[in-house]
């Protein structure tokens, strides 16, 4: 947890750095007032000296931090895959439109979740899919994804 | 006030709302049912439900999600020892040791029971409070209402979350965000890229879909679920004599305690729910077998979280400052149906306000129906396995999101900030100030650039217009005490 902390402290004080190079850039075209470079600057800043200190204290023990790792056995992993599942439904959600690409999506999730059951998760996957699709088009009439099937 | 009243009825009364009210109620028992699913995460998914819908339809049904979800947390901390939302902590204690007892029925009585008093006494409360206060707040100008949104921030950011600076980080990143787009005076754009999307802005819908729902799912895939095991034997759901007299002053005080704690910005329903169990154990004459099943430490927590709802609409409501993550949320679908919360609502809207009172009172008594008959059907939810609740969600926020202008880049941010969600969460981040600060700095930098305006540039009008010294003052002092609090807590370490 120790090193994540660190890290997450590092990417904030990068976050803080680009905050104000970029702040910096801003016009300045407002003669009265504070100008639209004044929030971001202002909390750039304020993230980078938080962060320092937050690492600081970190570094020097001084913060309270759990003894456990960021994830046990597998479970990152776990994360990965649904986010990489979830990222190709989105990825094809837009080409095989809105049907196709949930009910693909559904079989995929449900069967790395619960491996097995190939039949149960088909059934399961299409009510769903088909659920989704009557609350979303049919009764709130939300503009879906469409391929050329047209659905 | 009561002419105001029924006329807020006449409005609720209408088949699309009280149906609307209903799909409210019940998801926010489902919500508040299903352990993982928070009521900030389910309001945030819910919200573009309501682009079809007028803007009154839209919050009596994000209200009922609310405070239906209040209801629902208790159902699992009873039967289960597993709280179906962070408010719902303090109930497990007394809760699930009195169904090991076979007296599930009885805590499931008083905590539905106990929620439905305080649920009305608070609606009682904000309509007694709310105009008076918005007749107060209706002398704002841009000066006052900047420093009420800083006050409203500094509360809500020194009071969440584990550690102060976490806190302060947290907040200071909603700002930024805050600022993608273009900026309120002078229309120039700020850090969109040539991306046409973030033009206006980050989308709120998508920044709080991913910050909490999507994280939450992160969180739920990492461990493979089994489903709970929990006690089904429910009988006897109305409390007898001597629960009633055991009860009865531990649902007032609680219905007391969560409405004035929520009345002001940062004390949420668990803040809440944990005071009134305190004081119920204090001032008990058997403090000892609190936590061993007494009635009172299930009434208490209840009254409180359920009281917290309305007392969180004030804040919102009459001021337009959010003062927890699902109040925030309600603020932006609000801003979306074109609703500026504040003052100026009763003035220009008051049929807005007393039709979202009068479905408070009509939701809490939905809810008392589906909560007490029903219990069973709710207890079984908790068997929809994790490997159709986490693709579930997904395709619904995927939907919704993709609904707010059409494009899948906001679905693209929901993912990313799903994944700064769940990493905030790892290291301790409280999520709440970002989507605060998200809604609030377009309307705080928009007040800072009038007042200086007003002032020709000087920053003295802050500290010469009274209300406004005074609520800095308050922000400064609150910001202050946390700091010493922190710098005192480290120094002590160091020097153990």
């Amino acid at each position: 947890m120790k090193k994540g902390l660190i890290s997450s402290s590092l990417v904030l004080i990068g976050l803080s750095l680009f905050g104000i190079i970029e702040s910096s850039r801003l016009e300045r075209t407002m003669k009265m007032g504070v100008g639209i470079a004044f929030f971001p600057l202002t909390m750039s800043i304020s993230i980078g000296i938080l962060s320092s200190i937050l690492l600081w204290g970190i570094i020097k023990g001084k913060i309270p931090i759990k003894d456990k790792p960021l994830w046990q056995a597998g479970e990152g992993w776990r994360v990965l895959w649904v986010l990489i599942i979830f990222g190709m439904y989105v990825l094809l959600i837009e080409p095989i439109g809105y049907v196709l690409a949930t009910f693909l999506f559904f079989v995929a999730l449900v069967l790395f979740l619960r491996r097995g059951q190939i039949i149960k998760t088909i059934l399961t996957s299409a009510a769903c899919t088909f659920l989704l699709y009557t609350i979303f088009r049919l009764w709130l009439k939300s503009p879906l994804p469409t391929s050329f099937l047209g659905i | 006030m009561l002419d105001h009243l029924l006329t807020g009825f006449a409005t609720v009364l209408t088949p699309t709302n009280l149906l609307f009210c209903f799909f409210g109620v019940t998801m926010g028992t489902i919500i508040g049912v299903l352990p993982g699913v928070g009521p900030v995460a389910g309001t945030a998914m819910l919200v573009p439900f309501t682009f079809g819908m007028n803007a009154t339809t839209a919050i009596i049904m994000l209200a009922g999600i609310y405070y239906g979800a209040m209801y629902g947390g208790s159902t699992t901390s009873i039967l289960v020892n597993l709280p179906g939302e962070s408010s719902s902590v303090m109930t497990c204690l007394d809760g699930y040791q009195m169904a090991r007892k076979g007296r599930a029925g009885a805590a499931l009585g008083i905590a539905a029971i106990g929620s439905f008093i305080a649920g009305t006494l608070s609606v009682l409360g904000l309509m007694l409070l709310a105009p008076p206060l918005a007749e107060f707040a209706i002398r704002f100008g841009p000066p006052e209402y900047f420093a009420l949104m800083a006050l409203g921030m500094t509360l809500v950011i020194s009071l969440v979350g584990e550690s102060m600076i976490k806190g302060l980080i947290a907040g200071a990143f909603g700002i930024l965000l805050g600022t993608v787009g273009m900026d309120p005076t002078t229309g120039i754009e700020r850090f969109s890229y040539g991306i046409p999307t973030l033009l206006d802005g980050l989308s709120f819908v998508s920044v709080s879909v991913g910050l909490f729902a999507i994280s939450e799912v992160l969180e739920m895939a990492e461990k493979v679920s089994t489903p709970p095991s929990y006690i089904d034997k429910i009988s006897n759901l109305l409390p007898n004599k001597e629960d009633w007299k055991r009860s009865i002053f531990s649902i007032l005080r609680g219905s007391a305690i969560g409405f004035f704690a929520c009345s002001m910005p940062g004390a949420g329903a668990t803040v809440a729910s944990m005071l009134a169990y305190a004081t119920e154990k204090k001032i008990s004459k058997y403090p000892e077998k609190f936590g061993t099943g007494v009635i009172e430490g299930v009434a208490a927590p209840e009254s409180a979280n359920n009281a917290a709802t309305g007392g969180a609409m004030i804040p919102l409501l009459v001021l337009g400052v959010p003062g927890s993550g699902t109040a925030a949320v309600m603020m932006g679908a609000l801003l979306i149906h074109g609703m500026r919360p504040g003052p100026l609502l009763f003035e220009k809207h008051p049929d807005f306000f007393w039709a979202v009172t009068a479905s408070m009172y009509i939701g809490n008594i939905m809810l008392l129906i589906l909560n007490l008959p029903f219990v069973g059907i709710w207890a079984r939810m908790l068997k929809i396995p994790h490997s159709i609740l986490i693709p579930l969600i997904l395709a619904i926020s995927t939907v919704g999101v993709f609904t707010v202008n059409n494009n899948l880049v906001e679905v693209w941010i929901m993912l990313l900030f799903g994944i700064i969600g769940y990493f905030m969460k790892k290291f301790g981040f409280p999520p709440a100030p970002v989507i605060l600060a998200l809604i609030l700095t377009p309307l705080m930098e928009n007040a800072l650039q009038q007042s200086l305006q007003m002032s020709h540039g000087n920053f003295a009008i802050f500290f010469t217009r009274p209300i406004s010294l005074i609520l800095l003052s308050v922000a400064i002092l609150s910001l202050a005490s946390s700091l010493i609090k922190f710098l005192w807590a480290t120094y002590k370490k160091s020097h153990r």
